[in-house]
Parts: structure tokens; C-alpha cells; sequence
């Protein structure tokens, strides 16, 4: 046996684990049907050339020749078609023009041309070709020529790493299996089979080809398979190399020792090669990829260890940098979701310099890139995204910034199904991504995804809870109190735990303008609390209009608002304005501003848009809570304090005076004559008059005092830390003005003032209420426009003297009293309101022409106040029916006269009055009731009460008459003056009044 | 971005595919994703900018309902005198070339369009799509594709849409055009043929872009030419000798005259407008493959095209944003035009309904809400034969060409039908409806040698309308069988002298109106028009000088 016949039977054998592993690979498409035929053509053509060399078959030399002479143009016809399939499209593929060579040279076989011959000399075999080998080498020469040039050409234009690299798989094959061939055609290559040694190392090359580069596609369990059997080979091969090297060297005989010394030999060898392969590749990795190769281990040793690593920061900055080192590429970033948006932000970058392209890098919800990283969970390059119609729907300018910040590949994070973060990947410093570049990137991301995954859901935890406990703290700060300013530097103070600020505000919305409600400022401010800003240019006008948050990054580089240059002035750089919104309207803005440019993130914004919308409702609140209790201190009308807040401070000073001494006065104002105003002119009329003298009042106290409204035409000031004497001249210069000031036309308002001052005039809260209103009681009874004092040169009080005098004491109580009975028989019925009390003006009037003295005065009021208390017997039916009164109604109507003076008869305060009560009804010409009393016989109080009885019945509504006006009324009393009332009376009261009526007039025209 | 002709050399081509006609494989979910995010991106760029606050009346759509309800429908007439004057100044982003219609409503000298940068990069790659889908038998098809074809152009140059389309394919992956772009411009539409087809019998012919008709003229010519044609006149060009001999012996061997088929192996053609429909199987006939129609316009761009069945055609998704409105809505409008129509968007229309379609340009264009005035077909939700999950168009009418005669409706196409239907050797033709009267009033121009009695073309014209028939040629109307009996539609064919659209066509060329332009209308003349046809035709001849191709006598 020719011992290099074993070079043959070992191309051949290497052949077979790639022909088991592809053919048993379905399905099988054309190219991988060519790459089946070629192996079994190359096997068979290895195989023949064996049966050759080994004499096995040495009678059969011719027929071995010429199989070898046909297979080989038939494998190379085949590789050829195989190879063809990467030509570029449209290039023609010359398979007409390989098949009729090979028709030919099989022809050419047959008949005996070639090969002519085979030398046997011992056991070597020399074939002999003949001339005839030229045209059969032509064609094949023509195929490989223009085969290697078509892809040559290829190659210099291809930009796809995986067939550039399965292309120049196959250009090395037939590069070694040409040289080979065509070495074998030398004369001192005809002796050797130096042809195979090509085929051999072509079979390395394919098996190497089909498992790293994917010649044709097989499953994986298949390429491993190859891989093994071709180790096995390997190993085989080095055995037998070694047994021929010992064999040539050694010259021994191959016998039973020699095989198992042989044997010996290359099981260590095995063991060697097996023990020593790591190192092998370490070897041949450090030589093929240079420094990188640390970097890929450690980036192996990362990625198994990464789930020990218990922070995001870490595990992503880490991951970076030895990607980058590894990859060589230029840079890299890690997008995150970010809470709320769902836009994917950079959480990480590498190198972390300023002017890295992919810095702020950003794609917003419903991107595309998105989509497809989802939906494809694989790799996307910048060129296909450039192709894809998937992409349709990016903007030109999202594409030229994909481009402009040299993104390369976007590389999905995908754990349990779900894309949880985006690895964007730059260009490399030098070269295009290569396969292994792919396959590393995908198997690193591959493993970190769930770890990543992990820190990133905890860090979002933390930093929710973080947010929340912010939240929770500050919101319950602004809550616990309505002083918004009082506690606005608390709850910055917990802002500041997690956010830069060195100047907040809250402005709210008051008119047209803003009112800034709050402030918290380090240094200085540009406006205060309280301070009105103009809406206009503002960063708050902008946020109400346009119902979002607004940041100013960096004020140094651009202010958007005139207000921005105050701020800038004041060292502020980022400025962030909120939104408050409260039921669906935006009530203003909540400011923050730091010293240092761009201090706020994405998530210090979606923080401090919680907030604000936390603290809307509160600021609200607070503000209607004041707007409310500052309505419930003021009457509405005057726009002075009203009664209780007068309750409340006077109680106050009480407590205040008598904790650091010193004494208070409280005056009573009363205005003179406004019930005739108010009747004359109506009640709007009355209510601005009133309006009016709260202005005077206002106007002619000190800064300290307060005015209040104390019910109808009363009002009341509070003198704080202020004498009797001292009161006693603001209450002058009040009267005067009141005077003076006011036009009431032809009925003059004056103001009667009772003046008291604390402790001397009470101690207590009523008594000195109680003090200052009988005071004023004194006043009216002088004819009003006075101004008294309870303790002062007048007291005492004159009413109680003559009251005293008169045996009859009426005190204030009793005085209560009588009011409160007459205002009870008014409220009888619906169209008396008001009754006796007009009564008693009208009598007044007559009882001031008259010039009648107090003590008659204060009696007639008693009388006129109480002349109807006998009603107070007669049931409402009556009182309001609306109809006509039957006899019987009509006689118990007229009881009301006695009625009333036997109750007054029963008090000896009131009993004076029993007497003008008993007569108010009797006629001037004596046709009245209940006595028939005439002319002078009826009392001087009683003739007085019915002529201001009928004048107020006459202009009052009535259900069974017309309201007469004040002229038609008083022509009634004319018409019946002499014969229902007295005539002299009649004509002083008609004269007092209209006179009365005639200077307002003229007042008010003037 | 990647160019067609980059990745056609790196042999990519599926890649190719989808760059320029991957819309094609997008369902119609994908479709309105894409619609809606340019949309906003345009609704941003509109609300930068003069023009979008006008036409929007200050409004600010943040989403496609939003749009829908805030913005009015427009016409070209809420664009000016902006875009007649080209104010640059008021558009939502720069331009980089201004193209203009022949304003053949009258309304306007022209309408003049810009075109922003991204408008035509998009659009390049949907241009070269259709090229591409021309020459395809399938997806992927790329076995015709050549790198530089050689391509008759017979299109008006820029500044209109065609010749920036033309350039646009260029701009993609070069092309021969024959003649070169650059040369048409001082050249006459004839000239433009004449030398396209003289270089094309020298150099081969792979493609070609424009008229229908041209391409029929061109292919009859040949065909009655092919008696007394004599391949000594192109001794001098052998190339030119050897395709003659070759067409000769294919036709002789067929028995038949010669056609542009046995001279030439055409891979792909592009044609716009009706008479493609019309004239598709003339075309296929002649010239051995059928034209590719594709829907487009000056204002839009490219809205839809055929593809390799050339049946239906596919809305392309990335340059307008697509609205439709029903026919009743839009017949609503025409009776008030302050009606406001609802729209629909293209996931809404139903097969088999009638739309007017509403455009938006994208990329920054100027167009919003705006009415072309064409009405389309929706014929079917998707087109299963071929895996486009997208519904199909095809165009039905402009709106204002609808001539109803209560029993029949009669469009531009359906009388063109008829025509054809009737076997009548016709030059061209006119129509209009008489006001008043049930009477369709049709303007016919006979071929050369052909005479016929005007009456009896009226009758078979009429009875192929009224006929069972005619239900095929979609001029049925709900009415039909109700009136049919009591209505007397008729029809009145007015025979044109011969000579009546060429010297039509001869006087507009002489006023210096573009290829395009140069026909009549098909329906609806104006009167002046009418007159021109129908008077006394005046003899007119360009001439062009050969020291100054600018200049142009009129000689009568």
C-alpha cells in the first residue's frame, strides 16, 4: 500500500461529518442542494484517488483513472454552481457553458483521450494525462477565473459581514484547492496526491465556513456535531501525520509493537491537544483580537456575575464601559422607561463627557424604534431602520438625529418577553460590526437583561417611595395650617431632601394680576410676599395659558420671560414653573429655581408636578378659608367690620387691657332722622346713604380705631388704648363729618354718638355695650347731632334722672323691654312691620315742634312705642284678614285701646303712658272710642299719638286700603284736621315735616 | 439615507424592496400608525408657521380627531395669492422647488406647490418604488431591474410634478433618460418624442414614463409605418439597422405588421391619468406589457399606484395624510358649501363606495384639508391575490365631471367606455350634458379615412349606455329602472372636422403650454374651447429655430 494513498482517505473522511450534518438538515433549498452534490463529489473523487494509491483494486487502475479524471471536473462544476448562487443578481451564472465542459470531458473519458495511461514503479502510481488534460482544464480554468473575479468584485462592495465572510470562505477554498491541483501536475508533485491535500483543507475550510459563518444553514445541535468530528479529524489526521513523519524517519515496520507504540503516541497526543485547546485558543484569540481580549473576558466575567452586582448604576455603567472596550466602539448608552412617559431616556452613557452625540438621547412613547424592538425582540441597525417601511413614520429629523449622533444599532433588553431597556451602540473606531460583534452583543444582553431588569424596578421603588414620602410630608405641612407663608419654609425644607432649590414661590392668580402667597429664598428675592406682579411676559402667565410645567435649563443661555432677568440677576440658573390647578382651573404657580443650570431631571419634574398638584386644593382652600372669614367680618354693605366681629374685639380688648392695663372706649353711633330718609327716598337710597357714612367713619378714625356696623342705622367704633377725652374728639370729629359731609337733601342725617369707655362705664362685655347705648339715647333725646359720654360732665344720664323723677324709672332694661313688645305686636301682622316705631318718629316730630322737654319727650316715645300693645290679645286671624272685619271682629279691634292701657296700668314703669294708650283712637270731634272723648279732653299724648298713628298707617301697606304717598297722607290729616284730629297739631306737624322735606330737596339739588 | 442604486450594486436587493415599496407589506394598522405620527409632526410644523395659523384659524390640533373637528376643508383658493406669489416666508419649512399645475380650471394662471427637501427625498423612493413595481412579476422581483435603463420620457419637465418626479427617480438610482432631463427643457413635446424613440431604436429601450396615448400613437405609427419603413435611412447607425431587421423578421414570422414589441423588450411602464385605464390593453398589445397607473398630482405628489397586477391601486402612506369623504357628504357640500362633511379615515372607508379624497402633505408641505377634486372607488378592503392588506382605489372621477342624467350617471370614464365599447376609429372627443335637456352632447373627431353617419354613432353610443351593457361600464344609476321608460336620455354626436385637437393641441403648444396641457378637457369644455374645436381651424405650425431653440415663430 502506497502510504500517501492515506492523504486521499483522509480528505475523504473529512468530508463525511459535513456531509451527515448538512444532509440530514432540511429543508433543503437549492444552494444547500449544490452544497450537497459538491461534498459528495469531493468525498467521491477523494475517495476513487484512495482506491487508486492503496492497490487495492490494481487491475482496475484505467477505470480508477478515469473516475478520477471525471469527478474532479464534476466537483469542480458543482462548486462552481454552488458558489454561483452568491453571485451578485443578473450575473449570468455560465451553468449551460460548466455542464456541456463537462459533457465533453466526459466524453473525451469514454473515448480514451485522457488520461491515456497509469505508471506503476513499486508502489508509487504516476498517472499519465496526456495532452488531452488541456481541454479538459480549459473550461474548468475559464469557470474558476470569472467565478473568483464575479466575486472578488462582490466583495468590494459588500457591506454585510455575514456573506462577506461566507464569501471569502469559499475563495479560500478553491484558492487551495487550485494551488493544490495544479501543483500536482509538476513533475515532482505527479508522485504524490497533492490535490487532496487541497481538497482536505477545503473540507476544513467549508466545516469551518457552514459552523461560524453560516455557509449554508444547519440547527445548531448539527453544527456542534461538526465541530466535534472535525476535532476528531484533526486529531486523526495529527496521529497519522506523525505515524508517516516516524514511519519516513525511522524506517521501522509497522507491526504489532509499532501500532501500539503508534497508538501510545497518539493517545498522548490526544490528551495533549485536549488538555493544551484552552490555551490554544487563548492564544489564538489574543493574537487575532489583540488587547480586547481582556476586556471580552471580563465582559464574560461581568455577565455571569451580574446578578451579585445590587445597583443599577453599577451593573449599566459597567456594562458600558466593557462593551465599548471590547466592541471598540466610540460610544454607548442605556435607555430606561422612564415613569409616567413611557419615553425611553438615557440612564447611562459611555465615555460620560459633555459632548458625547448620544448624551440626552430620547425616544418618546409610540416611536417606531420602540414598536420594532418590542414586536422584533432582535437588533436593529441604522440601516435598516433607513429601509424598513416599519419606519415610515419617523421624521426626517428623527432620522438625521439618529444619524448626526452616529448611532450604529439599537439592541433590545428583553426580559420575560417584555422590552425593559434599549442598548445603543455608536460607531467603532475603526471597521464595521462584524458577526462575532452581533453574536456577543446579543449574547451579553441576552444575559443581563433580568438582572437589569431587577435593579432597575427596585431603583423605580426607591425612587417612588422617596417621591411619596416627599410628597406625603410636604402635602401634610401645607395641610396642617391655613397661614400658606407661615409654614411655605417647612415644606420647601422637605422639597430640598431631594431636589436642589434655592428659591421657591407660589403666585396665585388675583384679578388680572399675580400675588405671590409665599416665598422661600436663600438670598434675597426679586419680589415679596404680598407684592402684585404682572401676569404679562411672566413664566406663570405662560404655565396658565398653557396648562403645563415650563423649565428655563439654563438662564445664562436663554431667558424666555422679562421676568427671567431678575432671576438671572439674583444667580438663579434653572428655573421650573408648575402649574397649580384646582376643580379644573389653573389658580396659579408653583416656582423653584436653582443656582446650578439644568438642576432638574425629568423625574425632579414629575416629582414637583405631583406636588403641585398635591398642594392645589390646600392653597385653594386656604385662600377661600380667608376670602370666607374675611366676608364673615364685614358687613357687606359699609364695608366696615360688623357686629360680631365688634362682639369679638371688644371682648379681645377686655382681655388684652386687662392683662397690660390702660382703658378702651367703644361710641354708638346713631344716625338722626334715617328712618325718614329711608322712607322718603327708599330703601336703596338709605343703603347708600349708609355706604356713605361707613366711609365717613372709616375716614375720620385713627389708624388704630375700628369702625363696625352695628345693625340698621347704628354703628359703633372701638377706641383701643384711648380715654374718654381722647374718644370723645375722634367721636366729634365722626359726628361733624357726618354733618357735614353727607347730602341727604331736604332731610338732614346727623349722627347721634353715646360714647363709654371701659372700666369706668362697665367692666363687662354688655355693661359697656349697655353704657355706650343709653348714652346714645341721651344724645337722640337732646334732638340728635350730639355726641355724649357716659362718665363724662353729662351723666348722669338724663333719661334715668327724669325717669327717677317722675317715680316711673324706665332703665335701659326696661327700655329693652318695651322695644322688644313693640317689635312683638308689629310682627303681628305682615303690614305693621316696622309700625311703632315710625309711630314714634312721627311723634317725634310733632313732640320737636312741640318743644316739648326730654322728660314729656322720652314719655311720649315710651307711649308711642307701646300705644298698640293691646293687640298683643287679638288673635292673628283677625289682625290679618284680608277682607272686611263683620261687627263682631270690628268690636274686638276696638278693645285694643283699653287692652293696652291695662297692661301699661299693671307696670308702674309704663303706667304714665296707660292714658294716651287708652285714647289714641278718640276723635278731635268726639265721634272716637272707646270714651268719645273731644277736643282737649283727649290727652295732649294721646291727640299726638293719632295723628303719627294715621300718618304711618297711611304711608304703610295695608290690606284694606291703598298706601297713600306722604303728600296724599298728609292732605288726609288736613281734610280731617278738626274733626279726627287735633287742628293745631295737624298744622305743626305738617309744618315740621315739610319743612323737613324741603331743606333735603334742596340739599340734594344742590 | 441609503440610495436605491447603493444597495441595488451591494446586491441588496430585498432591501431595496422594502426601502422603496416596502408600504406594500404594511397592514392597515401599521398604515395609520404612520399617518398619525407625520401628522403630528406636520400639525407641530403648521403650528410654527403664517400659513398653518391661517389655514387652521389659530387653532392648535394636538391630535387627528382634533384636526378632523378644528380645521376646515380647503381649496387652492384658501392658499392664495401665498402660494401664487411663492412666499416662502409663511411656509412650515423651507423649499426646495416650486411645481405648478396648467390651472386649467381657469381660476388661476397655475397652481404653484412647494416642495420641501424631506417631501422629495420621500417621494424619490416611492418614485423609484414604481419603478420598480413596473417591472416586477412578484415581490421581490428584481430580474428586470437594470442599473441605468434606458427610458423614453415623455413627461413636461419641471416645474412640474412629472419632471421632478422623473428627477426624483434619477436622483434614486440614475437612469438614461431619453432625452436627458436636462435637454427637454428648450425642446417641444414632438421633439421630446421624436428623439427618445430615435435614440431608443439605436440604444434599446427599458422603460417608459408618461401618456398612455403617446404610447399608442407611438406604437400605431410603427405599425402602419411598417409597409413602406426602410432601414436604409439608418445605414449610418448599425444598432439601429440590426433592431429594425430583427422587429421585420419577428413581424414577418407572425404575420403581421411590425410592432414596438418585436423591436423592443420594454421592462416597465409608467403612465398617470384615465386614458391608462383606457387605453391598458392597446398598450399591452403594442408594446408587450401593460402600463402602470399611478395616481398623482401636482399638489400631492404620489397618493396611490398600481402594482404588479395592475388592477387596483395601494395607498402610499408617508407622503399625505389621507381623509376621504362619502359621496352623499360630499354631494351635501357642493348644494351648501358651508356644510361642514365628515370624513373618514382610510382603517373607515368601505369597498365599493364612492369618496372624495382630502389631503395633508407631510414633511413640512403646504397643503392641510385640502380637496383635489377627484373622486375615488374604494374597490375592496385588501387585495388578497397579491398580500396587500390595504384598500384599494381605483380613480373614478374628478368631482366636477359628473354628468347626471337621472337615469344614467356618466363620468369621463364611463364615456370613454361607450366609446370604445361602440368600435368607432376616433381621434379624440369632448362632452358635455345640455342644460336643461336629457341630451349628452358628444364632440367626435374621426381617424383619418374614416367616415360615419353621425346619427347611427349617437344610436350605438346610446344604446351601449342604455344597453345591459352598460352595467359593466359602471354608468348604472339607482334610478335606471324606475325612469328608464318615462326620462328620454339622449345622446347627439357632433362629428369635428379632421384636424379639430391636433390644431388645438398646435395652437396651445404655440401659446407655450406643456405637454400635459395641451387636450381638452374630456368633459365639460369650456366654451371657449368648444369653439376652438368646432370653428374654423386655423392652420398653425411651430417652428422652431435651429440657431436658438428658444426661439419660437408662429407662422399662419
Amino acid at each position: 500500500m502506497n502510504v500517501y494513498a492515506l492523504l486521499p482517505l483522509l480528505a475523504t473522511i473529512a468530508y463525511i461529518p459535513l456531509l451527515l450534518t448538512t444532509a440530514s438538515s432540511r429543508p433543503w433549498h437549492k444552494r444547500h442542494t449544490l452544497f450537497v452534490l459538491f461534498l459528495i463529489s469531493a468525498m467521491l473523487w477523494s475517495l476513487d484517488d484512495y482506491f487508486l494509491r492503496s492497490s487495492f483494486f490494481a487491475q482496475n487502475n484505467i477505470i480508477l483513472i478515469r473516475g478520477i479524471v471525471v469527478l474532479f471536473p464534476l466537483m469542480a462544476v458543482l462548486f462552481h454552481c454552488f458558489a454561483s448562487t452568491f453571485y451578485e443578481p443578473g450575473r449570468g451564472r455560465w451553468i449551460p457553458f460548466a455542464y456541456a465542459s463537462l459533457a465533453i470531458i466526459v466524453i473525451l473519458v469514454v473515448l480514451g483521450y485522457v488520461p491515456e495511461s497509469v505508471e506503476v514503479s513499486g508502489d508509487k502510481l504516476y498517472p499519465v494525462y496526456g495532452k488531452g488534460v488541456f481541454i479538459v482544464g480549459m473550461p474548468l480554468m475559464i469557470l474558476l477565473i470569472r467565478g473568483v473575479y464575479i466575486l472578488w468584485k462582490r466583495l468590494t462592495v459588500l457591506d454585510n459581514p455575514v456573506l462577506y465572510n461566507q464569501i471569502v470562505s469559499i475563495l479560500i477554498g478553491i484558492g487551495s484547492l487550485t494551488v493544490f491541483t495544479l501543483a500536482s501536475f509538476l513533475p515532482w508533485g505527479r508522485e504524490y496526491p497533492l490535490a487532496h491535500i487541497g481538497n482536505l483543507i477545503n473540507a476544513f475550510i467549508l466545516s469551518y465556513a457552514v459552523i461560524r459563518h453560516r455557509l449554508v444553514d444547519i440547527k445548531l445541535v448539527l453544527r456542534q456535531g461538526t465541530a466535534w468530528l472535525s476535532l476528531g479529524i484533526i486529531g486523526t489526521v495529527s496521529f497519522w501525520f506523525l505515524l508517516v513523519v516516524m514511519h519516513a524517519v525511522f524506517d521501522f515496520e509497522l507491526d504489532l509493537i509499532a501500532s501500539f507504540v503508534a497508538t501510545l503516541v497518539g493517545i498522548v497526543i490526544a490528551i495533549f491537544i485536549y488538555r493544551v485547546r484552552g490555551y490554544f485558543f487563548e492564544f489564538m484569540n489574543r493574537a487575532f483580537k489583540g488587547s480586547s481580549y481582556d476586556y471580552h473576558k471580563k465582559l464574560n466575567n461581568f455577565t455571569n456575575k451580574i446578578h451579585n452586582i445590587f445597583s443599577l448604576k453599577e451593573q449599566g455603567g459597567e456594562l458600558l464601559t466593557l462593551l465599548i472596550m471590547t466592541l471598540n466602539i466610540k460610544q454607548a448608552c442605556l435607555l430606561f422607561p422612564e415613569a409616567g412617559s413611557n419615553d425611553f431616556t438615557t440612564h447611562f452613557i459611555k465615555p460620560e463627557e459633555k459632548n458625547v452625540p448620544l448624551a440626552n438621547l430620547r425616544l418618546r412613547a409610540g416611536n417606531p424604534i420602540i414598536s420594532y424592538l418590542e414586536r422584533e425582540q432582535k437588533s436593529l441597525s441604522k440601516e435598516n431602520l433607513m429601509i424598513l417601511p416599519a419606519f415610515l413614520g419617523l421624521w426626517p429629523q428623527e432620522k438625521e438625529d439618529i444619524d448626526s449622533k452616529e448611532i450604529e444599532l439599537f439592541m433590545p433588553l428583553i426580559s420575560r418577553d417584555r422590552l425593559i431597556a434599549i442598548l445603543v451602540l455608536g460607531k467603532k473606531h475603526s471597521g464595521r460590526y462584524s458577526l462575532e460583534d452581533f453574536n456577543l452583543i446579543e449574547d451579553v444582553t441576552g444575559r443581563v437583561a433580568v438582572s437589569l431588569e431587577k435593579e432597575y424596578l427596585r431603583e423605580q421603588l426607591r425612587e417612588r417611595e422617596e417621591e411619596l414620602s416627599v410628597i406625603n410630608k410636604s402635602t401634610a405641612i401645607l395641610s396642617s395650617s391655613l397661614d400658606i407663608q407661615g409654614i411655605f419654609g417647612s415644606f420647601i425644607e422637605e422639597i430640598k431632601k431631594v431636589i436642589d432649590i434655592h428659591w421657591a414661590s407660589i403666585v396665585l392668580i388675583e384679578d388680572s394680576d399675580l400675588c405671590c402667597v409665599a416665598l422661600s429664598s436663600l438670598e434675597g428675592s426679586a419680589y415679596r410676599v404680598g407684592e402684585r406682579i404682572p401676569m404679562k411676559g411672566s413664566g406663570t402667565g405662560w404655565v396658565i395659558t398653557q396648562k403645563k410645567a415650563f423649565i428655563e435649563p439654563d438662564l445664562e443661555n436663554e431667558r424666555y420671560f422679562q421676568t427671567g432677568e431678575n432671576f438671572y440677576k439674583q444667580g438663579l440658573r434653572t428655573m421650573a414653573y408648575l402649574p397649580l390647578s384646582a376643580k379644573g382651573k389653573v389658580i396659579g404657580s408653583f416656582i423653584v429655581a436653582s443656582q446650578k443650570p439644568h438642576a432638574y431631571t425629568q423625574w425632579h419634574i414629575r416629582l414637583l408636578e405631583q406636588l403641585a398638584s398635591q398642594i392645589s386644593m390646600p392653597l385653594e382652600n386656604a385662600k377661600l378659608y380667608a376670602q370666607a372669614e374675611h366676608k364673615a367680618r364685614i358687613d357687606e354693605l359699609t364695608g366696615l367690620l360688623n357686629r360680631r366681629s365688634l362682639d369679638e374685639m371688644i371682648d379681645s380688648e377686655i382681655s388684652r387691657h386687662s392683662r397690660y392695663g390702660g382703658v378702651f372706649s367703644l361710641a354708638i353711633v346713631d344716625l338722626d332722622s334715617f328712618k325718614a330718609y329711608n322712607d322718603n327716598y327708599g330703601h336703596p337710597s338709605g343703603d347708600k346713604l349708609l355706604r356713605q357714612i361707613g366711609h365717613i367713619i372709616k375716614g375720620a378714625i385713627r389708624n388704630a380705631d375700628h369702625a363696625f356696623r352695628y345693625g340698621g342705622d347704628e354703628f359703633a367704633i372701638l377706641l383701643p388704648q384711648t380715654t374718654v377725652d381722647a374718644a370723645l374728639q375722634v367721636t366729634e370729629r365722626v359726628r361733624k363729618r357726618i354733618a357735614e359731609g353727607v347730602n341727604t337733601s331736604k332731610i338732614p342725617v346727623t349722627a347721634s354718638i353715646g360714647l363709654a369707655s371701659w372700666p369706668d362705664d362697665g367692666i363687662s362685655h354688655t355693661d359697656i355695650i349697655a353704657a355706650a347705648d343709653v348714652t346714645l339715647y341721651r344724645a337722640k333725646r337732646d334732638g340728635g347731632n350730639h355726641s355724649y359720654f357716659a362718665s363724662g360732665a353729662l351723666t348722669p344720664l338724663q333719661l334715668t334722672e327724669s325717669i327717677t323723677d317722675t317715680e316711673n324709672h324706665i332703665d335701659s332694661k326696661i327700655l329693652a323691654v318695651i322695644h322688644a313688645l313693640s317689635e312683638t305686636v308689629d310682627s303681628r301682622t305682615y303690614f305693621s312691620h316696622n309700625h311703632s316705631k315710625r309711630v314714634t318718629d312721627y311723634s317725634m316730630v310733632i313732640a320737636s315742634a312741640l318743644k316739648m322737654d326730654t322728660t314729656e319727650m322720652a314719655r311720649l316715645e315710651v307711649c308711642a312705642l307701646m300705644h298698640d300693645i293691646g293687640k298683643i290679645t287679638i288673635s292673628d286671624t283677625i289682625l290679618n284678614k284680608q277682607g272686611k272685619l263683620n261687627a263682631k271682629e270690628w268690636e274686638i279691634v276696638k278693645m285694643h285701646p283699653q287692652l293696652g292701657a291695662a297692661i301699661a296700668n299693671r307696670i308702674p314703669q309704663l303706667s304714665p303712658c296707660a292714658e294716651a294708650i287708652l285714647h289714641h283712637h278718640e276723635w278731635f270731634d268726639g265721634s272716637g272710642y272707646p270714651d268719645g272723648l273731644k277736643g282737649e279732653d283727649i290727652p295732649l299724648e294721646a291727640r299726638i299719638l293719632a295723628i303719627a298713628d294715621a300718618m304711618a298707617a297711611m304711608t304703610s301697606e295695608r290690606p284694606y286700603s291703598d298706601t297713600l304717598s306722604h303728600e296724599q297722607a298728609i292732605e288726609e290729616l288736613k281734610r280731617y284736621a278738626g274733626k279726627q284730629f287735633d287742628p293745631y297739631l295737624v298744622e305743626q306737624f305738617i309744618s315740621t315735616y315739610t319743612r323737613n322735606i324741603n331743606g333735603a330737596r334742596k340739599k340734594a339739588r344742590r | 439615507m441609503p440610495k436605491a442604486i447603493e444597495l441595488m450594486r451591494q446586491g441588496k436587493h430585498e432591501e431595496m424592496w422594502q426601502m422603496c415599496c416596502g408600504f406594500l407589506s404594511l397592514n392597515i394598522d401599521e398604515f395609520m400608525e404612520i399617518q398619525e405620527r407625520l401628522l403630528l409632526q406636520q400639525l407641530e410644523l403648521l403650528g410654527n408657521c403664517p400659513l398653518g395659523e391661517k389655514i387652521m384659524r389659530g387653532a392648535k390640533p394636538k391630535t387627528v380627531e382634533e384636526f378632523r373637528q378644528l380645521v376646515p376643508l380647503t381649496t387652492y383658493k384658501d392658499y392664495c395669492p401665498d402660494l401664487l406669489e411663492k412666499n416662502e416666508d409663511i411656509l412650515p419649512a423651507g423649499v426646495e422647488e416650486w411645481v405648478h399645475t396648467s390651472g386649467r380650471s381657469g381660476e388661476y394662471p397655475c397652481k404653484w406647490v412647494p416642495l420641501t427637501p424631506e417631501f422629495l427625498q420621500e417621494m424619490s423612493e416611492i418614485a423609484f418604488g414604481l419603478a420598480i413595481i413596473s417591472t416586477s412579476k412578484d415581490w421581490g422581483d428584481t430580474s428586470k431591474v437594470v442599473k441605468c435603463p434606458r427610458v423614453v420620457n415623455a413627461v413636461a419637465p419641471r416645474p412640474y410634478m412629472s419632471g421632478a418626479m422623473a428627477k426624483m427617480m434619477d436622483y434614486q438610482s440614475p437612469f438614461n433618460f431619453m432625452p436627458p432631463l436636462d435637454a427637454m427643457d428648450n425642446m417641444s413635446f414632438q421633439e421630446r418624442i421624436q428623439q427618445g424613440f430615435r435614440q431608443a431604436l439605436s440604444q434599446g429601450l427599458d422603460g417608459f414614463c408618461g401618456l398612455s396615448l403617446v404610447l399608442v400613437k407611438v406604437g400605431e405609427q410603427f405599425s402602419q409605418a411598417s409597409d413602406r419603413a426602410s432601414i436604409l435611412s439608418y445605414l449610418k447607425q448599425p444598432k439601429s439597422v440590426l433592431r429594425l431587421a430583427g422587429g421585420m423578421i419577428k413581424s414577418k414570422l407572425a404575420g403581421r405588421p411590425i410592432l414596438p414589441r418585436d423591436l423592443w423588450n420594454v421592462k416597465g411602464i409608467i403612465c398617470g391619468g384615465l386614458d391608462s385605464w383606457v387605453y391598458r390593453n392597446k398598450i399591452k398589445e403594442l408594446w408587450g406589457r401593460y402600463p402602470l397607473d399611478v395616481y398623482s398630482s401636482t399638489e400631492f405628489g404620489i397618493v396611490a399606484t398600481q402594482t404588479w397586477d395592475y388592477d387596483s391601486m395601494t395607498f402610499v402612506p408617508n407622503l399625505n395624510f389621507l381623509e376621504f369623504i362619502p359621496e352623499e357628504e360630499q354631494i351635501k357640500l357642493e348644494m351648501d358649501r358651508t356644510y361642514r362633511p365628515r370624513t373618514l379615515l382610510l382603517d373607515e372607508v368601505e369597498a365599493g363606495e364612492n369618496y372624495e379624497i382630502v389631503i395633508t402633505s407631510f414633511h413640512g408641505g403646504a397643503m392641510i384639508r385640502y380637496r383635489p377634486g377627484d373622486m375615488i372607488r374604494i374597490t375592496s378592503r385588501s387585495n388578497d391575490k397579491l398580500g396587500i392588506n390595504l384598500p384599494q382605489m381605483v380613480f373614478e372621477r374628478r368631482i366636477d365631471g359628473m354628468l347626471d342624467f337621472v337615469v344614467v350617471r356618466l363620468t369621463e370614464k364611463t364615456i370613454w367606455q361607450a366609446i370604445e365599447a361602440a368600435g368607432i376609429p376616433y381621434e379624440d372627443w369632448t362632452s358635455y350634458k345640455e342644460p336643461g335637456q336629457q341630451l349628452l352632447k358628444l364632440f367626435i373627431e374621426l381617424k383619418d379615412g374614416n367616415r360615419s353617419d353621425e346619427a347611427k354613432i349617437a344610436d350605438n353610443i346610446h344604446s351601449y349606455i342604455m344597453g345591459t351593457n352598460s352595467k359593466d361600464l359602471d354608468a348604472d344609476s339607482p334610478l335606471r329602472d324606475d325612469f328608464a321608460s318615462t326620462i328620454d336620455f339622449q345622446v347627439d354626436v357632433t362629428l369635428l372636422p379632421r384636424g379639430a385637437f391636433a390644431n388645438f393641441t398646435t395652437h396651445k403648444q404655440a401659446k407655450g403650454a406643456d405637454l400635459a396641457h395641451l387636450k381638452p378637457p374630456h368633459v365639460n369644455p369650456t366654451d371657449e374651447i368648444l369653439s376652438q374645436l368646432i370653428g374654423e381651424t386655423e392652420e398653425i405650425e411651430v417652428i422652431k429655430a435651429k440657431a436658438s431653440p428658444k426661439t419660437r415663430e408662429i407662422a399662419l
